[in-house]
């Protein structure tokens, strides 16, 4: 069976290492392209040193004889986003899948409960992330027509391993909470967005699609099932306090995420996740946030003190099995 | 009768002469001349009444000497024992009636051992239930619905919302009936600026009152959504933002949604609006007077110049300004507009704007029907 040729971008971070590892190789042939080698040696068949910036796209899609591209930059990029999609048009590459997320939406006081993908995206935003991802999306919709574009729409994404901005909130101690706000809020577990990525370069998708678990769950629920107690800031002292973070680029920061987040419900309709693009998340949002919570706690622990625990863990499960 | 022969009394008389009584037996001396003891001796009946006429005749000249002008009214057996009731009642009050009250509670019951068993039992059930709904909001182990609503939350803050329904303001119900017992249901209303509170009492007469005891979702306007507290008091009662979309979505799922149009659609959802929602999704429209409501707006009739209202609402005191009187409301449903008129050019507005209007006289005229005469 003759194999499919797929181009990820930035193979190196974590989304594109987890997703050279998900994709059947059987299937498709993986080239890479980043700034730096991946850290395991088979995550890519074709590894390509370059940034997306400088690099030959047009040759390297050429070559390689790409049918189909997964750009998963670290940060939102729109000149290099620009750059890759309009080498894709020119060497007739078959399918883009850009990984987005569900803050493209802002988070409003006005918005839907339950917002579709249909939703107009909001013309201005305070979150600066909204508006990169705005951009990248119009971007990538106006290739629609010349190549199939599919743009996921990735709720926060929780686990053990990956990073994001409710990672980060999560992460601290006693994770910010706007005083007298609680908002429903989506989670998707990073296993479920590797399968998803996947699902979408293995069923052509060509289409904008929100990726969530379910059920949405209020904010305050999603703290405590972290296994923290959250430490509640009135709200004009959580804008000021994003407000000089975020202007001097401070690496320490309590608000990973617009305070507007913090304080709106964001929720995204994903019925046509369901029953158009055929996704079922692996695991619930409950379970998303409880793997955080798993990791999280051993986080604080020290190898030793890891592994005692884990052995009390087991010990307890195998009672309880027995008990049953 | 006694053997021994009579001795004679040993005591010598004033006269020097020893006294001719016998003596007492096992005694030298006879009644008159028995030694005295040390115990005091008990007053008579009549040393003590000797002794109270004292006092109160003391007393009487004490008094004259301080009021030499007061003239008592003339003595009366019956006026003396009024006098003697009223000081009583004065004094005692409703001890009596309080202790009569508490024999009579302390019945048999209460001196039964599996009574207060049966109490401490209840006692910790409680506790435990109460210790457990804040453990498992600690641990985040309880569920909401898509739309935010926590049951537990609703039933723990219900009483409250009771409270005012029956008691703060008396509410009277006309028409509940008219809701269906099924399906979805908008319920459109005329909020009159006091929307939380008509909100929340709308919600609580159907659920009160209605044989099925639905419940309201009613759609708030988004200003509540910014402001701290609101929102997680609506989102987990089940309410939701007011848009289009969300009303769609809620009467999709057979839900009774209750809107209360205003005049401006960024802040929530206008009459045309509504009407729009029935004739999209096909629900029964059921109209909805609150009257009497105005009058709990105390800002409103302060600033209006109210003079009924009592001096703590003055202008000045702004907070307590904005609490609601406890006036008597009545909440009128109306029989459901499940007709919907088409406009036969085919304009979806005019059709629309037909309906809101149709909406509004049915509000107007249940108003009418219910103010008082």
């Amino acid at each position: 069976m003759t194999r499919q040729t797929l181009l990820i971008t930035d193979i190196a971070g974590y989304w594109g290492e987890k997703l050279a590892q998900h994709i059947p190789r059987d299937e498709w042939r993986v080239v890479g392209i980043d700034t730096r080698a991946p850290d395991l040696p088979d995550t890519a068949d074709t590894f390509i040193k370059g940034n997306l910036s400088d690099a030959d796209l047009t040759g390297i899609l050429r070559r390689e004889q790409v049918t189909a591209v997964c750009h998963l930059p670290r940060r939102p990029d729109v000149p290099a986003t620009a750059k890759l999609l309009a080498a894709c048009a020119a060497t007739g590459v078959e399918q883009v899948v850009i990984n987005s997320s569900t803050q493209v939406y802002g988070a409003s006081a006005t918005a839907p409960a339950h917002l579709p993908e249909t939703y107009p995206l909001p013309r201005t935003a305070a979150d600066p992330t909204t508006k990169l991802l705005r951009d990248i999306e119009l971007l990538a919709a106006s290739y629609r027509g010349a190549l199939k574009v599919a743009i996921l729409r990735m709720a926060h994404i929780v686990g053990a391993t990956a990073s994001g901005p409710l990672i980060a909130l999560l992460s601290q101690r006693a994770p910010v909470m706007l005083m007298g706000f609680d908002p429903l809020t989506q989670v998707l577990h990073e296993g479920d967005a590797v399968g998803a990525l996947a699902h979408a370069i293995a069923t052509a998708a060509d289409d904008t699609i929100n990726i969530a678990a379910n059920p949405p769950l209020p904010f305050s629920r999603i703290v405590a099932l972290a296994g923290k107690i959250h430490l509640p800031v009135p709200h004009p002292v959580a804008y000021l306090r994003w407000r000089v973070e975020t202007t001097n680029h401070l690496r320490r920061r309590t608000l990973p995420l617009h305070p507007d987040f913090l304080r709106f419900r964001l929720v995204a309709d994903v019925s046509k996740m369901e029953d158009d693009f055929g996704f079922f998340p692996a695991r619930t949002a409950t379970e998303a946030v409880q793997s955080f919570a798993e990791h999280d706690y051993f986080r604080h622990l020290s190898p030793d003190q890891a592994a005692r625990v884990k052995r009390v863990k087991q010990m307890q499960n195998a009672i309880a099995g027995d008990t049953e | 009768m006694s053997d021994q022969p009579r001795k004679q009394c040993a005591a010598i008389t004033k006269k020097g002469t020893r006294c001719k009584n016998f003596a007492l037996p096992n005694s030298d001396f006879c009644r008159l001349h028995q030694p005295k003891t040390t115990e005091p001796e008990t007053p008579s009946a009549d040393d003590l009444r000797a002794q109270l006429i004292e006092e109160l005749d003391a007393l009487a000249d004490r008094i004259r000497a301080i009021s030499p002008n007061y003239n008592p009214p003339p003595f009366s057996v019956r006026g003396a024992a009024k006098l003697v009731s009223r000081t009583l009642r004065a004094v005692v009050g409703k001890r009596p009636r309080l202790l009569s009250r508490l024999q009579n509670a302390i019945g048999s019951d209460l001196l039964d051992i599996d009574t207060w068993k049966g109490v401490w039992y209840m006692l910790n059930y409680t506790l435990e239930y109460q210790r457990d709904f804040l453990k498992r909001r600690i641990t985040g182990e309880y569920e909401t619905d898509e739309w935010g609503m926590d049951w537990e939350f609703a039933q723990a803050v219900q009483p409250f919302f009771d409270f005012l329904y029956k008691m703060y303001w008396r509410i009277a119900t006309d028409g509940v009936e008219n809701i269906p017992e099924d399906g979805h249901v908008l319920l459109v209303g005329d909020a009159a600026g006091q929307y939380p509170w008509i909100g929340a009492m709308v919600a609580t007469a159907v659920a009160t009152e209605h044989p099925a005891m639905r419940q309201v979702r009613s759609l708030y306007s988004s200003t509540f959504a910014g402001v701290p507290f609101f929102s997680i008091i609506f989102d987990k009662t089940g309410q939701a933002p007011a848009n289009i979309e969300n009303g769609e979505k809620l009467l999709t799922q057979d839900e009774v949604v209750a809107v209360y149009p205003t005049a401006s659609a960024t802040d929530g959802i206008t009459w045309e609006d509504a009407a729009r929602l029935a004739a999209i999704t096909g629900a029964p429209i059921v109209p909805v007077a609150i009257i009497g409501v105005e009058g709990t707006d105390t800002a409103a009739r302060v600033a209006a110049g109210d003079s009924t209202l009592p001096p703590s609402f003055a202008p000045w005191m702004s907070v307590l300004g904005q609490l609601p009187i406890p006036v008597q409301w009545t909440i009128a449903f109306g029989r459901p507009i499940t007709d919907f008129p088409i406009d036969t050019a085919g304009s979806e507005v005019a059709a629309t704007l037909t309906l809101a209007a149709e909406i509004k006289e049915a509000i107007a005229a249940l108003r009418k029907q219910h103010l008082p005469q």
